[in-house]
């Protein structure tokens, strides 16, 4: 078989290696280039490399008749010369798969399969990113961007047609799940943020995104209060933690992320402000430790109290969620991984059968020839023609076997390589080679 | 003719059904493509229905609600009607299911119990009759359907309360687009009963020669509309939403239901036609 188009991955992501150290490898598009260029030069035995480097996981993805051992040396020196890193630890070993199961694991990586957290869905665009890096280059990777494309299918196959991506996995995302099943639109809500610290910034993040434009902060530093209201382009407004019972009159959505010795919230504060709001619906998520919102306003009827607790509840139900759609994206992954190994079976075999054919027709003039000065040129044409018919009968089922390979399911990439120990044909050389 | 109005007959509960039938898929599954379905043959559905209706009352020159079958069929077409306005202007389609269990279930009933075509009664011959029962019946079909979605708003909001995930969490739409499409069919159920009820009295006031009469099944429906038309729309005006809207929207039906219909059954009317 023509090795060269073994698929090889090595990698190192949250399964095999410490954060410090999946840092310390982590490496940008310039620093990704470099590699490449470094694998596609002249003498390198790499036909084709694809890096894949996000906060999680950096993999590379080679097509190369080395061995994996070979490769992870390569990697090894690639990394002591352009970083000056180590990454041959004794206590690190990483990821290193090989036709079939590579391909399965990038296909797995675009459908956030294998991310830290089940069915993520950036990792996919993260895997275009690396399939922009290899099209911008000026080297050929037909295998890879092949395999970049399927992957890039399968991950949006994934998203669509299963749930693994579906449901908040982190509190801010679930905050903003809730408040969507209260409210249709979010572009005139009116947010009350209380605590100005990184939880608030997220929250406040998330609830931009899907049309928010109106944050009210309240927090007890004026800095802080001040610079996160500032972050939203004199949409915000920053008051003081005792303006917080005049705020809950125009307020939606009421986020409390803070730290304080009693309740910024008290159940008094909510009865006088609903009043005050003729009743109107509030969602009040208290993400504080210790709460800060008094419990007791759950029993305001119109007044929907979550707290932490809560939340991590909505987060476990979702991940529960993701996990039964598991088999869903894995036969989406089998179905893709399929369609490509069919479509590499191809390079493989069409070779294999004209280097066979060619391999057969080369001894049948070879035997011919002997023949040349001691037969007429009628006999010389029926046996020409008689060698040729034999040839053909004998090439008949090994040829149709072969296609039938390309297409089924069963075909291991190293049978089509015992044809080519049989018969030698790494040693034959054809016209073209001659 | 005859043959045609039958063949519509065994069409109707077929094309409800199976629009029902898409109507729940997109419930459990949240795929548009069959809520796109499910409102399509709804939409030929209520095309099919309004043809067979004008077409047997030109035929027959009656307005077609002379017994218990056609009544039903009345009703099944106007919760059809009603609740595809109410989706198509707020696109959405997730409540379909119970609606169209009513519309499917009216219509089974009047294909299975109809008792020939045509009427004696000469009232229900005249074609003016028809806007007065047409609206009204509009009406009290909006008013329920408005009764159903605050139905749905307290129990969606009963699982946010407390914090319970369950199906109606996860397939109702959210609890202000429950209440939008609530608060659009009542405004429609008090327009359209509080017209057919006027333009009943002007009938009355045509054949008897006065406008209010002490029929009290025509008492109570006045009261009970007024009653509820002024509650629901001072609420409105004093700004109360949500909880306690849907609260008012659910019992006032409820009120205002028990109120005409039961009572009218055990107190001796003129307004009977069947």
């Amino acid at each position: 078989m023509n090795s060269d188009h073994t698929i090889a991955i090595i990698g190192f992501s949250h399964k095999n290696a410490p954060v410090e150290f999946r840092d310390r490898i982590s490496v940008d598009e310039e620093m990704a280039s470099r590699f490449i260029d470094a694998a596609m030069g002249t003498d390198s035995p790499i036909r084709e490399i694809a890096i894949l480097s996000t906060c999680n996981r950096t993999e590379f993805y080679f097509v190369s008749p080395l061995s994996l051992s070979d490769l992870r040396q390569w990697l090894v020196e690639q990394y002591r010369s352009l970083m000056n890193i180590e990454i041959m630890q004794p206590d690190i070993q990483p990821l290193m798969l090989q036709n079939e199961e590579a391909v399965d694991h990038l296909l797995s990586v675009a459908g956030g399969l294998e991310s830290m957290m089940l069915g993520e869905r950036q990792i996919l665009s993260q895997v275009k990113a690396s399939y922009d890096l290899i099209l911008s280059k000026e080297y050929s990777f037909p295998i890879l961007n092949r395999l970049f494309q399927s992957a890039i299918r399968a991950g949006k196959a994934i998203h669509t047609r299963t749930n693994l991506c579906r449901g908040a996995v982190s509190v801010s995302q679930a905050a903003v799940e809730l408040a969507r099943k209260i409210f249709k639109s979010f572009q005139n809500r009116n947010i009350l943020l209380v605590g100005a610290g990184e939880t608030s910034k997220l929250v406040a993040e998330h609830f931009r995104e899907i049309g928010t434009h109106e944050f009210v902060i309240a927090n007890r530093g004026e800095a802080r209060r001040k610079q996160l209201a500032e972050r939203f382009n004199g949409r915000a407004k920053a008051i003081p933690l005792e303006q917080i019972p005049a705020a809950l009159l125009e307020a939606d959505i009421v986020v409390t992320a803070a730290k304080a010795p009693d309740y910024l919230i008290t159940y008094k504060d909510m009865v006088q402000a609903m009043k005050g709001r003729k009743y109107r619906v509030l969602l009040l998520i208290d993400i504080s430790t210790p709460r800060v919102i008094d419990p007791r306003v759950a029993n305001i009827s119109e007044a929907f109290l979550y707290n932490i607790d809560h939340l991590k509840n909505v987060i476990a139900d979702n991940l529960e969620k993701r996990k039964g759609e598991i088999p869903a994206a894995q036969s989406i992954v089998a179905e893709v991984r399929e369609e490509f190994l069919v479509w590499l079976r191809s390079l493989e075999v069409v070779p294999t059968i004209s280097k066979l054919t060619e391999y057969f027709n080369a001894i049948r003039i070879q035997e011919l020839e002997k023949f040349a000065h001691k037969t007429t040129e009628k006999e010389y044409s029926h046996m020409e023609q008689l060698s040729k018919s034999i040839i053909r009968k004998l090439l008949h089922y090994p040829i149709i076997s072969l296609r039938g390979m390309s297409n089924g399911h069963n075909l291991d990439l190293s049978k089509i390589e015992v044809v080519w120990e049989f018969f030698r044909l790494h040693e034959f050389k054809g016209k073209e080679e001659k | 003719m005859t043959i045609f109005l039958q063949a519509v007959n065994v069409l109707l509960p077929l094309l409800y059904g199976l629009s029902l039938i898409f109507y729940v898929s997109h419930f459990n599954t949240k795929k548009p493509k069959y809520g796109t379905w499910a409102s399509s043959i709804l939409l030929i559905g209520i095309i099919t229905h309004a043809v067979y209706i004008v077409g047997k009352g030109l035929y027959f020159q009656y307005f077609p609600i002379s017994n218990t079958s056609e009544s039903f069929s009345m009703l099944a077409l106007n919760i059809a009607v009603l609740y595809y306005i109410v989706e198509r202007t707020n696109k959405e389609g997730a409540t379909g299911l119970f609606f169209l269990s009513i519309v499917f279930l009216f219509q089974l009933v009047a294909s299975m119990f109809i008792n020939g075509f045509g009427t004696s009664n000469e009232l229900l011959s005249n074609p003016m009759f028809g806007f007065h029962v047409t609206l009204t019946l509009l009406g009290i079909s909006a008013l329920a359907i408005a009764a159903l979605y605050a139905l749905m708003y307290l129990m969606l909001a009963k699982e946010i309360k407390r914090h319970h995930f369950g199906v109606i969490y996860d397939r109702l739409p959210t609890l202000e687009t429950v209440e939008k499409m609530g608060m659009f069919a009542t405004g429609f159920g008090i327009i359209f009963l509080g017209i057919g009820v006027f333009l009943g009295h002007l009938w009355a006031y045509k054949i008897l020669g006065y406008f209010f009469t002490s029929d009290p099944k025509i008492v109570i429906t006045d009261i009970a509309w007024m009653i509820y038309a002024i509650g629901w729309i001072v609420s409105w005006k004093l700004g109360l939403r949500g909880l306690r809207m849907s609260l008012i929207t659910f019992w006032g039906f409820l009120v205002l239901f028990i109120s005409i219909v039961v009572f009218s059954m055990f107190l001796q009317t003129f307004h009977r036609f069947s």
